[in-house]
């Protein structure tokens, strides 16, 4: 596609707010994938992570006007989706949780036959992916948010910082508090 | 550099943002202590595993239900504004209350007003035609030394408006008192 038919985020809000529903698609194409992996990474669970995009992406049809072009599009997007993850956090921690694995008084257990043969490095693999999931959850809420704009999403230490409203200086000390944690905590998985 | 100090430093020292002295500071204690240096290597592996961990991505009926969700919105903010009349943007209850507010302040303000007297009159009422034929008498106030200046220049008594014309107090002779100049005596 030629360049001068690639309109940015904020060219797309704005065309949006003038009534161009094409662009709140284009729009909910480019951010829906990035947003999914930013929140999964938060909650650790993928049903309630697309739950969490699917708000987000109705806040921002229902919400459009209150954009302002004084931060860029994903900044604010992103800031949606990170405040809509923190409180569904905060409700599961409020809600009890019920233990489903009640078994009965044989309890067996069911060997599940496995579909397809994995590799040893794929198996492993699987294995550092979940031993790191488990880690990120670890980390309280505010070095979780850093690392994993800084490290999975790959944002600017700027942008990071007008995400989550902290000085510069506040989010480089959090990111580097984050990543020795941790390491330290995947040095006690091995 | 103490431990501390050097543990602010390793992101800075893994993404090159470190001066030069702060470089060779920092290198200089990754010699002199080698559980540093694994640290820093450590932590220089896990970003990259971090970089390097599965995707997740949106179901293929995210749009879909997206699209659901919206129309069902869109529903329920119509009928809202629907079952919401206004008046002139306001709900009944606000109009109403600012509207008794405006009403009561137009009632306290005229209250104010200089010779209001005990009638207020209400607005829009026509007095009766009798009343209507002579105008109100104007009783115009009249400073004591203007009593006196009236007096002067009425050409009549009846000219003037006092009841009483009232001679001028010193009416006498000016002339032991104005010297003219052509008689110097």
């Amino acid at each position: 596609m030629a360049k001068e038919f690639i309109f940015t985020d904020e060219e797309l809000i704005a065309r949006f707010q003038q009534g161009d529903e094409q662009a709140y698609v284009e729009l909910v194409n480019r951010y829906r994938d990035r947003l999914m992996a930013f929140v999964y990474r938060f909650v650790n669970d993928t049903t309630q992570a697309e739950d969490i995009v699917q708000d987000t992406m109705v806040k921002l049809y229902t919400h459009r006007h209150f954009y302002k072009e004084i931060a860029k599009f994903s900044t604010w997007i992103y800031t949606i989706a990170g405040n809509l993850a923190k409180t569904e956090l905060r409700k599961k921690k409020r809600r009890k949780v019920t233990s489903l694995s009640q078994m009965g008084t044989d309890d067996r257990d069911y060997d599940l036959p496995a579909r397809d043969e994995e590799s040893d490095a794929e198996i492993q693999g699987q294995f550092t992916e979940q031993r790191l999931q488990s880690a990120i959850q670890e980390l309280p809420l505010h070095f979780r948010t850093v690392v994993i704009l800084r490290d999975i999403q790959e944002l600017s230490y700027e942008e990071i910082s007008k995400i989550v409203d902290v000085p510069l200086g506040t989010v480089k000390s959090r990111i580097n508090r984050a990543r020795l944690q941790l390491q330290k905590a995947l040095i006690e998985y091995r | 550099m103490d431990r501390y100090q050097f543990e602010d430093l390793i992101s800075d020292y893994i993404e090159n943002n470190l001066s030069l002295s702060k470089r060779k500071a920092f290198e200089a204690y990754m010699d002199s202590h080698s559980e540093a240096r694994r640290d820093v290597k450590s932590i220089r592996e896990t970003i990259t595993a971090l970089k390097n961990m599965d995707t997740v991505k949106t179901s293929d009926a995210f749009m879909s239900n997206l699209r659901t969700r919206i129309a069902r919105e869109n529903i329920q903010l119509a009928s809202s504004q629907k079952r919401e009349r206004t008046f002139f943007g306001f709900t009944p209850l606000y109009a109403s209350v600012f509207s008794l507010m405006v009403i009561a302040l137009i009632f306290t303000g005229i209250q104010f007003i200089p010779g209001s007297g005990d009638s207020v009159p209400i607005p829009g009422e026509r007095l009766p035609m009798a009343e209507q034929t002579s105008p109100p008498p104007v009783v115009k106030y009249q400073a004591p030394n203007e009593r006196a200046s009236s007096a002067i220049f009425a050409e009549t008594p009846e000219d003037s408006l006092d009841d009483e014309v009232r001679p001028l107090r010193n009416k006498g002779n000016f002339d032991s008192r104005i010297q003219l100049v052509k008689n110097p005596q």
